[in-house]
């Protein structure tokens, strides 16, 4: 079933079949005023909106095609060597060869051993002094590293005194 | 006459049956797709006064009307091989521009009034009445040109996003009710009902307008 808005255009254009007219007009008696007043608006609008023409349209054309120009060019085939998936690529690579770096370049080897590369790497690092003696001692859960021969701490740093 | 000019007049002169516009279309598009951009500048000239009235019907300001249709006209360059002729090519290109104005106008916060707002609505209308009665005129002369359009702008101005573009559609384009609804993407239903209210509004408007012309 038609709404009334539908009725109400479909009537003002015409589009109603005979007995859909008279029925409407029957259900609506005033509407033949509207009818005259809808005329007028739409005129209106027409004459005032319908004259709107495009100013220098040639210059429309040639910053349209401009535009067009410079989006085919970004994605002509020398843009596209630094598109998307070229970078995903190249972050990838990176990455790999980053990995292949670690393995190849950082001592590794068990952390608690006190012969492993590692221990010995990290107390050479951090201990000039050759008087230093390095231990390490496993336990279930831990592991205890002590470092023999190290200065007394001063006096103001000791806070067991 | 240079060949441009040529070209422009015989593309947008519109003397051509529909049918023949439309495989004109077709063809035009299918150039498109395989990237003759030149095609492309050919259905620009044919259809860029159209657009551009459109477009200005629905935000009133020539700049802000030139710069959605370029920015529509660039979107249909660069979906064009979406394009599959599932309906005409100027539904497609209208849709195109109405989705960038709408969202354009609601960008800038336009919503319009509602419905029926009892500030623009005349004090004697019974509030269960369908229809509005006749405005008495009012008492000034002629009012001039401009100030007829500064009118129909700040009426428009008040009409929804949707409610301008089935007015312009439909009273300025003269289009049909089934090219709108594929347009807009709705029901038939709803473009009567949008119409019927955005003339309702208008009508209210400008009644003293078109009555003392």
């Amino acid at each position: 079933m038609k709404t009334f808005e539908e009725k109400f255009n479909a009537w003002l254009d015409g589009l109603l079949s005979d007995e859909e007219l008279k029925s409407f007009e029957n259900e609506h008696p005033s509407i033949q005023q509207d009818k005259a007043e809808f005329l007028k608006l739409k005129n209106l609008l027409r004459d005032n909106l319908r004259c709107q023409k495009l100013g220098n349209p040639d210059f429309f054309n040639s910053q349209i095609m401009a535009q067009i120009e410079r989006e085919t060019a970004r994605a002509s085939p020398s843009a596209r060597v630094l598109g998307l998936p070229r970078i995903a690529l190249a972050g990838i690579f990176a990455l790999c060869v980053g990995f292949a770096l670690f393995f190849s370049m950082i001592p590794r080897g068990n952390l608690a051993d006190p012969g492993s590369g590692y221990v010995a790497e990290v107390l050479k690092t951090r201990t000039a002094d050759p008087k230093v003696k390095a231990t390490v001692d496993n336990k279930k859960d831990m592991t205890i590293i002590k470092l023999e021969g190290l200065d007394k701490l001063p006096p103001d740093k000791d806070l067991n005194r | 006459m240079n060949e441009l000019d040529e070209r422009s007049s015989k593309l947008e002169a519109g003397h051509s049956p529909i049918d023949a516009a439309e495989s004109d279309d077709a063809e035009l598009v299918r150039r498109c797709q395989a990237g003759d951009s030149s095609a492309f500048s050919d259905l620009v000239i044919r259809y860029r006064n159209k657009v551009f009235t459109m477009v200005y019907g629905m935000v009133q300001n020539e700049q802000d009307a030139w710069d959605l249709a370029q920015e529509g006209f660039l979107k249909a360059w660069k979906s064009i091989h979406r394009f599959k002729g599932q309906s005409s090519f100027y539904t497609w290109l209208y849709r195109i521009m109405t989705n960038v104005t709408i969202d354009s106008l609601r960008r800038k916060g336009i919503r319009g009034e509602t419905e029926f707002d009892d500030r623009i609505a005349p004090a004697n209308v019974e509030p269960g009445s369908r229809t509005t009665p006749s405005a008495v005129p009012l008492p000034h002369n002629k009012i001039d040109q401009r100030e007829i359009r500064q009118r129909i702008d700040e009426a428009i101005g008040k009409l929804s996003p949707e409610h301008r573009a089935v007015i312009v559609m439909k009273e300025i384009q003269d289009l049909q009710y089934g090219e709108i609804a594929e347009i807009l993407n709705c029901s038939l239903g709803t473009v009567m009902s949008r119409l019927f209210y955005a003339r309702k509004k208008l009508q209210i408007l400008l009644r003293d307008v078109y009555e003392n012309l």
